[in-house]
């Protein structure tokens, strides 16, 4: 901060020439030409707005007052600080959320004072050690072992210091991690001691007499101190004075002890195989081959102190980089990022690199430096052009240092590549997480998926894999030998980038990234017990059926065919050539998703011989499946189904187009969601009987005989909307309108009868037809009705329109709906998860009782578009599961006090109609329903949305928060025992989708046979169930209409609602839910004034109205009669 | 039973048919009101309050035809005097019932009752849930021949009133003047709102272009403190912002 106080008078003469100038977009113009060449094409970007539309809100805020004020003239500091933030952040609002974010991070000075007087003491102790001593060699439990024998002479250490002081602590979930270094002298040791793990053991045995001494003087709880299975003479304790911090303890040999050059990757330190992991391997070829992992590790402990020195003395006077620094650490956290193998030393390192390439400048905001080193991971390939810290490395060390590794960053001594232990898929990934968070930053003002937002593996990646109990050996003898002698000394290492290979070589371009996760010491010297794998898959490649290999008569094709073993098969192609593949066959979009599986599922078993391992991928998508239906062609998880209906409504458009009628039909648009595949489950053609017990059907329409035992399946209906070449002869007259456009349908049912033999009826001012064994319903949508109903005069005589109940009930379900549905059936073509994603969300909320009523299925749909197109720093999803993951996260997140939902389909809203809305949002919140959604067809009322109250909000809030826990807790968490391989795992799934009862003051049990869409519920758990045969549609089987949508549970809840909807709230699941859970009102159940406003429902006792909840039962029963089986009354 | 009155209103309960266990408390008055409207004559009409969702018209009529021959029975979702002309927007819920009587004394009557028939008899059976929904359905199916020759008597009659009309329109009226439209040779600014607008916006537009932006220096400072007050706005927006979003634990990373 104070640094920053500093920059900005240095900035002060500066601005107040500007201000003068009165030219400002020269002066920003300035400032991104001294910063980095990269940064100029981002605020182009910005500013290019054509052809965008633009919505004027008035200004209704703004009293004369808060003008004045506003034009008061500014004082010279004023005016800088508000000039400064233009130049050095984004914004103000930026600019606000940083220093926030840093203030909440910043370590308390009360920890700082606990940790120096600790220190302190530490220190005391530590010089009080006798000068020398000998310490005998015992044999520890330790892991490490080493050829050296006899007694170790033990020095006084030369010095004891806090390495990571200058970011004053390092920032942890609920502890503050600080590393202390003892070094000791150089007379410890002896010559050879970079052998075999001679010195580490030193270092170890001093380590522990140290620990010994501080456990004397009390300053070591010795519970609360763990050595890490790692290579390192490391010590972790917690202080015994506070909890929160946390101390590693480091023994190293003290600076010039070793020639640096020794470590070199090429050099080998080892002369046989100390370690049980390596033990086939002929020591003679171990001291030939180059060890550099092993030195690595040497190389780490050796360079340690005198590179965290150099990091020290040269950010020290950079406030801002230390702000920033702090804040990539929290980045990296949120994403699991500083667990494998992307260490703070690299991360120091790599700021340490930009400002001595002047990349980065004392002047610059922590912003700006954040944006810098962002963009310097992005833009940069370390293994392929590896970086050092000093300038003139010659090109043949770089050369020696990538036989060797992957990716590559010196350290100043030229000898330690500081990325040793990164992983080329790590490193990757970092790179990605790199390049969101530079566009997440340029495209919203805000940093809270930045820095605040859990970033877990459930919802970074697309898939998961984990192992457990992995049998390394098994994994071990699949590594060549070459290769063994290179990790030889970090079996770990060796072990995943080993599975990694393998992983990538049968995936190939089917994955964009494959990350190991969550473990901690990378250079651990045993094998990995438990591993975990995150990936991301390339949606361009993921989901193909073939996968092409080689030409059969190659050498490579032998190759192919050696790896896929008896997947692999020999094919014709097209132009001729015969190459080697391996065949997915697949019939729906469910089972293109499960290639992937299929794939790692033969590599880890027949590949690595690994058996005890699960594929997190998608374990929701069940629960979109028909289970109860044996349907005529396979539906997967819906988007088959939709495919169909969209064909089918393809055909009969083209016959509707091609009708001779007064009017031409010009368009017809689809306004149901089946068209954007986010219906969950579309209709499924079929065909329809009549007689029997249920229907019978005297002309052209079945219908339902008056005693039913059993309600037949539910028949949806397809909305679908009619447009008509314009004309200027309709009517003026509403009534007349509505008699012409049932004369049109009168026309359009003739003729589709006449010509075309299909069946119609015109029913509610709507045409029914009924076609390829679906019901599609038909409005007819005429400008002129709207602007009838719109119509009014002024005061003064003129003609105005304004909106009217009615008239924006058309224009919704007419005009805006398709459009909306045109959009998003765009968004599924280009993101294919969409649909199913969409189709879980509304399976999961519809099944905890929130129906239409209470947040409708179009306004659920929009909100998971809005997660689709919204600027993230998440990467695209590319299964449904994952997308369904990160909506459940966002609901818990979702604050509708402060947030609104923008789904932006085609970039049609402008910047403008956006800080516009923005402003007017904040200062009169509450003029604005709960959740307000505006899209580019519905700029100001949120139609779809409006009826959605705060505490449905609330209450999916709180669903989604227990789900989204349960899921994590259950299926993702370190270290637990489950395997969700078993077939009984599906139920534990399943389980999320059952309601809760309880809390409901009714519950209103259905017959389930009065349920049409009984066959769409979720089988619980060990419920019996029996699947029913839909017949494949036959034109002469099935000639008439259907009973359609007809559904007395919909009845029911409508009369309910329109009867009691101010007594009571009603819950339902429409998915084949049985119950309708009843919650009274608190407010209306306290006993009320007579008046006559006040009677509804209600009795009078001692001249005060109550609320006649026995009649009000009775009503239940009477309305409901024949489908209610009992009403439950709860506590 | 001596029953209950609360405000002028008498408290009778109702039950849906013999066999049901509890009851409704109907509110009746005698209608009241300053305009009278022809269809609710104050002094044969009945007012009542809290109507069950599901009681019918009919069965109204049965209900009360014990105090004497009932001519209509009329239900509104609220309270009004005047005449009902909108008969297309559905009452639905608890409602409130006019129920107007051929004679007078039959109020008087109705108001001395204690206790009231049941709404579903056998002979005005009140159709309730599956039954009523089925029934609405296979009367929604509708028979084209029927909609067609309905469609054509309306359009008839209605194109017949148009032509009227618009003979009457190019007739000069009695005072000789003629109606402007803005079609013709001659044709008038057309009355709309808009228009109207855009009208406004040009008069506007061509005001400002008579002065010069830049000129004067007094403009300059102008536009600059302009410039500072945005900033200042744009300024104490961020903050309340930023306040909203820390209250709402946006910067707590754990």
């Amino acid at each position: 901060m104070e640094n920053n106080n500093k920059n900005k008078k240095e900035m002060e003469s500066d601005i107040s020439e500007d201000t003068s100038n009165n030219d400002e977009q020269h002066n920003s113009e300035d400032i991104s030409d001294n910063e980095d060449s990269y940064n100029t094409q981002d605020s182009a970007n910005v500013k290019h707005n054509k052809n965008k539309r633009k919505v004027h809100f008035v200004d209704e805020i703004n009293p004369k007052r808060s003008k004045m004020e506003l034009l008061k003239p500014p004082t010279a500091e004023e005016l800088t600080n508000l000039q400064e933030t233009q130049h050095l952040y984004k914004s103000h609002l930026f600019r606000f959320q940083m220093e926030e974010m840093l203030k909440s991070i910043r370590i308390k000075q009360k920890y700082k004072t606990i940790f120096e007087t600790w220190f302190d003491k530490v220190k005391q102790v530590v010089g009080s050690l006798p000068e020398s001593k000998e310490l005998h060699l015992s044999a520890s439990g330790d892991h490490l072992k080493t050829d050296y024998e006899g007694a170790i002479r033990f020095v006084r250490p030369e010095n004891c210091t806090a390495v990571n002081m200058h970011r004053m602590f390092t920032v942890q979930e609920t502890e503050i991690i600080v590393d202390v270094v003892i070094s000791m002298p150089k007379v410890c040791f002896l010559e050879k001691d970079y052998l075999n793990n001679r010195y580490t053991v030193k270092c170890k045995h001093c380590l522990q007499y140290i620990r010994k001494k501080l456990q004397k003087a009390k300053l070591v709880d010795s519970k609360l101190a763990i050595y890490p299975t790692s290579q390192y003479a490391l010590l972790q304790l917690t202080l015994p004075s506070s909890e929160k911090i946390k101390v590693n303890l480091h023994v190293i040999p003290a600076q010039n002890t070793f020639k640096l050059s020794r470590f070199e990757p090429d050099k080998s330190n080892l002369r046989s195989s100390l370690l049980n992991s390596f033990k086939d391997l002929d020591s003679n070829k171990i001291r030939d081959n180059g060890t550099p992992y092993y030195n690595s590790v040497l190389l780490h402990e050796l360079t340690l102190a005198v590179n965290y020195e150099y990091v020290e003395n040269t950010v020290q006077e950079y406030q801002s980089v230390k702000d920033a620094i702090q804040l990539l650490q929290l980045w990296q956290q949120k994403r699991g990022l500083h667990l494998n193998g992307f260490s703070n030393n690299l991360l120091n390192h790599v700021v340490l690199y930009l400002i001595l390439r002047q990349k980065i400048y004392r002047e610059m905001s922590s912003y700006h430096v954040l944006r810098n080193i962002w963009m310097f991971l992005h833009k940069t390939n370390w293994h392929q052009e590896p970086i050092s810290i000093n300038k003139n490395v010659s090109n043949d060390k770089f050369n020696m240092f990538r036989k060797y590794y992957d990716v590559i960053f010196l350290d100043k001594s030229d000898s330690y590549n500081l990325a040793a232990f990164l992983s080329l898929d790590v490193y990757m990934k970092v790179k990605n997480e790199a390049e969101l968070a530079l566009k997440y930053l340029e495209e919203t003002d805000f940093i809270f998926e930045l820095f605040k937002l859990n970033i877990c593996p459930q919802v970074q990646y697309d898939a998961l894999l984990r192992f457990k109990d992995v049998e390394c050996a098994n994994v071990y003898s699949t590594v060549e030998d070459s290769v063994k002698y290179k990790y030889i000394g970090c079996p770990q290492f060796l072990i995943i980038i080993q599975i990694l290979k393998i992983l990538k070589k049968g995936l190939s371009n089917r994955v964009l990234h494959i990350v190991p996760l969550e473990y901690n010491d990378i250079e651990g010297i045993t094998f990995p017990n438990d591993i975990t794998f995150g990936l991301t898959l390339n949606s361009a490649n993921a989901f193909d059926n073939i996968e092409k290999g080689p030409p059969s008569n190659h050498p490579e094709g032998i190759e192919f065919r050696r790896f896929w073993g008896e997947l692999a098969e020999c094919r014709r192609f097209m132009d001729g050539s015969i190459c080697e593949i391996v065949h997915f066959p697949t019939n729906t979009l469910h089972e293109k998703r499960q290639i992937f599986k299929k794939i790692i599922d033969f590599l880890v078993t027949k590949k690595l011989k690994l058996n005890n391992y699960q594929i997190i991928s998608d374990v929701f998508e069940e629960t979109l499946i028909l289970e109860n239906y044996v349907t005529p062609f396979p539906t997967g998880t819906g988007e088959e189904a939709s495919l169909k209906v969209i064909s089918v409504f393809d055909e009969l458009s083209k016959i509707l187009r091609g009708l001779t009628l007064p009017l031409s039909i010009t368009g017809i648009q689809g306004a149901s969601e089946i068209f954007s595949y986010t219906s969950l489950f579309p209709p499924v053609s079929t065909n329809y009987k009549w007689g029997g017990k249920m229907t019978s059907c005297p002309e052209d329409c079945i219908i339902l005989k008056q005693k039913l035992g059993t309600i037949p399946k539910y028949v949806e209906s397809i909305d679908c909307v009619i447009h008509l070449a314009n004309s200027s002869k309709w009517p003026n007259d509403l009534n007349a309108i509505h008699s012409l456009k049932n004369g049109f349908y009168l026309e359009i049912s003739k003729l589709l009868k006449e010509d075309h033999q299909i069946v119609s009826n015109i029913k509610l001012d709507c045409l029914y037809v009924f076609y390829e064994g679906l019901v599609f319903r038909f409005s007819l949508y005429l400008p002129k009705e709207v602007s009838i109903l719109k119509k009014f005069t002024t005061l003064n005589g003129s003609t105005a329109f304004e909106e009217t109940v009615q008239s924006v009930k058309i224009e919704k379900s007419l005009h805006i709906l398709p459009k909306t549905i045109g959009a998003l059936h765009g968004l599924q073509k280009q993101m294919e998860t969409f649909g199913a994603s969409t189709g879980l969300i509304k399976r999961w909320l519809r099944s905890h009782l929130i129906d239409e009523c209470h947040i409708s299925d179009i306004a659920v749909t929009l909100l998971n578009a809005y997660l689709y197109l919204r600027p993230t720093a998440y990467s695209r999803p590319n299964l449904p599961q994952v997308a369904f993951l990160r909506f459940l996260q966002f609901m818990m997140e979702f604050d509708c006090n402060l947030q609104y939902i923008v789904v932006d389909f085609n970039n049609e809203i402008t910047k403008e109609t956006l800080s516009d809305l923005d402003e007017r949002f904040q200062t009169s919140r509450e003029k604005f329903p709960p959740l307000f959604i505006i899209t580019s067809y519905d700029m100001k009322d949120s139609l779809f949305s409006k009826s959605c109250a705060k505490e449905t909000l609330k209450r999916m809030s709180l669903l989604a928060k227990t789900t989204f826990d349960y899921i994590s807790s259950s299926f993702f968490k370190k270290n637990e025992v489950n395997n969700l391989l078993m077939p009984q795992s599906l139920n534990s799934i399943k389980e999320l989708f059952i309601p809760n009862l309880e809390g409901y003051n009714l519950l209103i049990h259905i017959k389930p046979l009065m349920n049409p869409r009984r066959y769409q519920r979720l089988n619980y758990p060990n419920a019996e169930s029996s699947k029913v045969q839909l017949e494949k549609y036959d034109k002469d089987q099935s000639t008439k209409m259907p009973v359609v949508d007809f559904n007395p549970i919909e009845k029911y809840l409508t009369e309910l609602r329109q009867a009691y909807g101010n007594v009571a709230l009603f819950f339902h699941d429409p998915y084949g839910g049985n119950v309708i859970g009843v919650l009274w009102n608190p407010a209306e159940q306290e006993e009320k004034e007579f008046k006559v406003s006040h009677v509804e429902g209600r009795m009078l006792k001692s001249n005060k109205l109550h609320l006649n909840t026995e009649a009000i039962i009775e009503d239940f029963y009477l309305m409901g009669e024949n489908i209610v089986r009992e009403i439950k009354l709860q506590r | 039973m001596k029953s209950k009155t609360i405000k002028g209103f008498k408290v009778i309960p109702i039950q849906f048919s013999a066999t049901s266990s509890s009851q409704h408390d109907l509110f009746i008055k005698q209608h009241t009101a300053h305009n009278q409207a022809a269809d609710k004559p104050v002094d044969r009409t009945l007012f009542i309050l809290n109507v069950p969702p599901y009681a019918t018209e009919n069965s109204f009529k049965a209900v009360f035809s014990c105090a004497g021959p009932v001519k209509n029975v009329i239900f509104q979702n609220k309270p009004q005097s005047s005449e009902t002309t909108d008969k297309t927007s559905q009452v639905t819920g608890f409602k409130v019932a006019y129920v107007v009587f051929e004679k007078p004394a039959s109020v008087q009557k109705a108001l001395s009752l204690t206790s009231l028939e049941p709404l579903s008899t056998e002979d005005h059976p009140v159709e309730t849930g599956l039954k009523k929904w089925i029934k609405e359905y296979n009367s929604s199916i509708s028979n084209q021949e029927e909609l067609q020759k309905s469609i054509d008597i309306f359009m008839a009659k209605y194109d017949k009133e148009q032509k009227k009309l618009k003979q009457q329109e190019k007739q000069t009226d009695d005072g000789g003047w003629t109606v402007v439209t803005k079609k013709g040779r001659n044709p008038g600014v057309s009355r709309k709102k808009s228009v109207e607008d855009k009208i406004t916006e040009k008069n506007e537009k061509a005001e400002k272009r008579k002065y010069l932006d830049d000129f004067y220096v007094f403009q300059k400072r102008e536009a600059k403190m302009k410039r500072v007050a945005e900033m200042r706005k744009e300024f104490e927006q961020a903050k309340k912002k930023v306040e909203a979003m820390k209250q709402a634990r946006k910067f707590k990373p754990y």
